[in-house]
């Protein structure tokens, strides 16, 4: 199990580094688990980086875990209707999910 | 959000600017009584997008106003209210008052508030009257209700769920929606700048969700893989379902800043159609298309999907059996008129098919400085190639012709960058002439041709000015009043016609009118009163042209605001002269007349004749050169106090020698053995005395200004091949010259 990958605040003003930082992560092998627990502020351009990033982890077959999820993301992703293709908790495509 | 949107602000300026610009140009094209639909629609468009950019920067006064023009804009774009004289000059009037507005807030000064309230008021008036007291405007945006009604599966065919779903979610939010409410399916396409520009469709959709049960599908099919994102576009696209009772202007206001940004299509559907995407199975509905229709077999419903992602009539057209058997469906799909009105915004205002990029004046400039030392260098290596010899110089000499020839175009393409179509500075005039006559009481047609004509910047905006005041002229004096042209058998219609062409270096800029023309009985009178013109003196028609130059100028009868105070010919013709170009009259009495103004391309080059005067070089003008010749003796005779002249086809000709005036040591003091060129400037010739002539060539002007300071009779200094410094001259200037070292002799 690798080190779980932090956020904070993946929006419009960070979202160049926050993209580095996913395609090293992408690099990896192995499950994944994102702790979103400190994300206070996220806007279309971060959910949008995020959401492209759990669909490419899931086309390597690998697993994406919600280790824990502020509601400012919860809220987010819900009103863009990304919930479910960011995996998140109480979604169909859970981390446990391998396809 | 917390971006910092300063930084969008002169964007937003100069887009609103250029918007407004159009708007104008449309207004004025807008015809009262039956105007274009299209047309309406721009100029609301315009409004439209600058009210959405106000509010989003907070500005409040210009947002304010424009929600008030937008409405009336609405009632006009509806056919609610016709348009009217009265409205187009009220909407003209809004023009100036934005422009006005937006300067004030670019400058960060106050705005005229007084009239911006006035201006309001009376477009809120205009409204109120036109509507006479109806109060249904979201009446018109139900039409296909009932076609949509009479069936649950067409009406199915419309939701959302035509969508393509590739790992999509579908989220429900809001509470207060009821389940016999009508709903909004909504298709919702940012445009790459929506983020950039602080919009974000989390702040949209939430404040769609405010008003009623709000279904949102992302669809992620355009995102691309991690690492070939640009981050701060946005691919996703979404499918929303709104269910509510809420007003077309509800739902068109939560998308009312991101309206220019994005691609939008907004489709009632009506109570008691089956609702597609349903937020208990969300992931079931997004792969099931057509809910509501008889089965599917599921591998026909996603290939339905694939071949046409976004459209709901493919589906209905499709050999699918679910789509078979909803042959009505048509009725139900078919677009309402608002939906296309509200997608056409987004595209024309998006600016996603524009293929030009904005690069600020000093950024070409540079450039163009820079090409101008590589055109130095260039023939500073030319120059040294001739000197070569032995094997290698053929060759070297042969690479430095290429060389030429390439910098020949690289600075034609760079000069290019700098030029831009004089419609720039033509675009004002519809409005002007408008304006005018309508004041004047004429009734004057403006035409207008070559608008595509391209020429430098600078100039471009330097010769606006002189322009305005010709066809302002052309207009109070030349043009007559509408009984009085009748009277001389002429249409009441009077003409102005402005052209531009491209003749040999130049541009030529033609301000033509069919009114009275010139009366030089009138102007020979009035110099003769001033004491301009002796009053026995017999003047050439091309003389008697000239007066109306000479400044304080005017036969006006009365000074009226438009002209008449007699200022402004002198001012036209040094404007024009300033840019190295010149002006022409042609008249006719009772017929009209022509002003021609020839203007150089650009500033940045001269074509130039290169004379040798000692050891010096000195470029004139091929333009002001009118021919070059050898001197006998006995054609030149000595004036008493005005130095030596010699005769000239006619005229006799002050000589100049330069090295005199410059206090050169010459090879030729004799005027037989050197030559002399006859060159023109401010309408005056004389004979420049000089050792020989050497070549022409296109020079890169240098300013003195710049990087010395300001010389009499000089225009600038070039870089030679040689690398010496050559002064360019300006023979206005050097005539000026000449004549006061003359007098003082």
């Amino acid at each position: 199990m690798s080190i779980a990958l932090v956020l904070t605040s993946p929006t419009i003003r960070t979202i160049t580094s926050l993209q580095t930082e996913l395609a090293e992560r992408l690099d990896e092998s192995g499950p994944l688990q994102i702790d979103a627990t400190a994300v206070d502020r996220v806007d279309t351009a971060g959910l949008q980086l995020l959401a492209a990033f759990v669909r490419d982890l899931r086309a390597e077959a690998r697993t994406v875990e919600w280790v824990g999820c502020s509601d400012a993301l919860q809220k987010a992703a819900r009103a863009l209707g990304l919930h479910t293709a960011l995996c998140l908790p109480g979604t169909t495509g859970l981390g446990s999910d391998k396809n | 959000m917390d971006l910092d949107l300063a930084q969008f602000h002169s964007s937003f300026f100069e887009e609103s600017f250029e918007a407004l610009d159009g708007m104008e140009a449309a207004l004025l094209g807008l015809d009262v009584g039956a105007p274009d639909p299209e047309r309406v629609n721009s100029i609301f468009r315009v409004a439209h997008s600058i009210k959405g950019g106000a509010g989003m920067f907070g500005f409040k006064d210009v947002a304010s106003f424009t929600h008030t023009l937008e409405t009336l804009l609405d009632e006009l774009r509806s056919g609610r209210m016709a348009v009217t004289r009265d409205i187009s000059d009220k909407l003209l009037l809004s023009v100036d008052v934005m422009r006005a507005m937006l300067t004030s807030v670019q400058r960060k000064e106050p705005v005229d508030m007084q009239k911006v309230a006035d201006l309001q008021f009376d477009l809120e008036m205009i409204v109120a009257q036109g509507a006479g007291g109806t109060a249904a405007p979201a009446a018109p945006a139900t039409a296909p209700a009932t076609a949509a009604a009479a069936s649950s599966a067409p009406a199915a065919a419309t939701a959302p769920a035509a969508q393509p779903a590739v790992g999509n979610g579908a989220a429900a939010t809001g509470a207060n929606g009821g389940s016999n409410a009508a709903r909004w399916a909504i298709e919702f396409r940012a445009l790459p700048e929506l983020l950039l520009r602080g919009n974000d469709p989390i702040a949209i959709f939430s404040s769609l969700a405010e008003l009623g049960k709000l279904t949102v599908v992302a669809n992620m099919q355009a995102v691309p893989r991690l690492r070939s994102i640009d981050a701060e576009r946005c691919y996703l696209t979404w499918t929303l379902d709104l269910e509510s009772d809420c007003a077309r202007d509800q739902v068109d206001a939560a998308f009312e800043w991101a309206a220019v940004d994005c691609e939008l299509t907004i489709k009632r559907v009506e109570a008691g159609a089956s609702s597609a995407p349903s937020a208990v199975a969300p992931a079931a509905v997004v792969e099931a298309p057509v809910v509501a229709a008889p089965p599917v077999p599921v591998a026909a419903a996603p290939q339905v999907v694939e071949a046409a992602p976004k459209s709901v009539e493919a589906a209905v057209a499709s050999p699918a059996p679910a789509a078979a058997s909803a042959s009505t469906a048509p009725a139900a799909a078919a677009p309402s008129p608002k939906p296309a009105d509200a997608k056409e915004p987004a595209k024309a205002a998006g600016g996603g098919e524009h293929s030009s990029i904005r690069v600020s004046i000093e950024k070409i400039d540079e450039l163009i400085n820079t090409v101008g030392e590589l055109v130095i260098t260039q023939a500073m290596l030319s120059e040294l190639g001739r000197k070569l010899d032995g094997s290698v110089a053929e060759q070297f000499r042969s690479g430095l012709n290429q060389l030429e020839r390439n910098m020949r175009e690289l600075q034609e393409s760079v000069m290019r960058v700098r030029m831009l179509p004089i419609s720039f500075t033509f675009s004002r005039f519809p409005r002007m002439v408008r304006d005018l006559a309508q004041r004047l009481g004429k009734q004057i047609e403006l035409k207008m041709t070559g608008e595509q004509t391209e020429l430098d910047k600078t100039v471009l905006e330097k010769i606006g000015d002189p322009l305005v005041h010709l066809v302002r002229n052309s207009i109070d004096h030349g043009i007559e009043a509408p009984d009085v042209r009748v009277k001389a058998g002429k249409s009441p219609t009077g003409i102005v016609h402005l052209d531009a062409c491209h003749r040999g270096g130049h541009i030529a800029v033609e301000i033509r009118d069919d009114g009275n023309g010139l009366d030089k009985s009138r102007i020979l009178a009035k110099a003769r009163s001033r004491g301009l013109v002796g009053q026995n003196d017999v003047l050439t028609d091309e003389q008697v042209h000239e007066l109306i130059f000479m400044p304080g100028f005017s036969t006006a009868e009365k000074t009226t605001d438009v002209s008449g105070r007699g200022v402004g010919m002198d001012v036209v013709r040094r404007n024009v002269k300033e840019l190295g170009g010149k002006i022409e009259i042609a008249s006719e009495l009772g017929k009209g007349s022509r002003f021609i103004i020839t203007l150089p391309l650009t500033l940045a080059i001269v074509d130039g004749q290169s004379v040798s005067v000692g050891s010096e070089t000195y470029i004139v003008p091929l333009t002001s050169i009118v021919e070059s010749l050898q001197l006998q003796p006995q054609s030149v005779n000595r004036l008493s106090g005005r130095g030596e002249v010699f005769s000239f086809r006619g005229d006799y000709l002050p000589i100049v020698r330069l090295h005199e005036l410059f206090g050169i040591e010459p090879r030729a003091t004799a005027l037989h053995e050197g030559l002399i060129v006859v060159a023109e400037g401010d309408g005056r010739r004389i004979g420049l005395f000089v050792d020989e002539l050497l070549g022409q060539q296109q020079v890169v002007i240098k300013s003195m200004e710049a990087n010395y300071g300001p010389v009499d009779g000089v225009a600038g200094a070039t870089i030679l091949g040689d690398g010496s410094v050559a002064l360019i001259l300006d023979l206005s200037g050097l005539i000026r010259v000449a004549a006061g070292t003359a007098r003082a002799a």
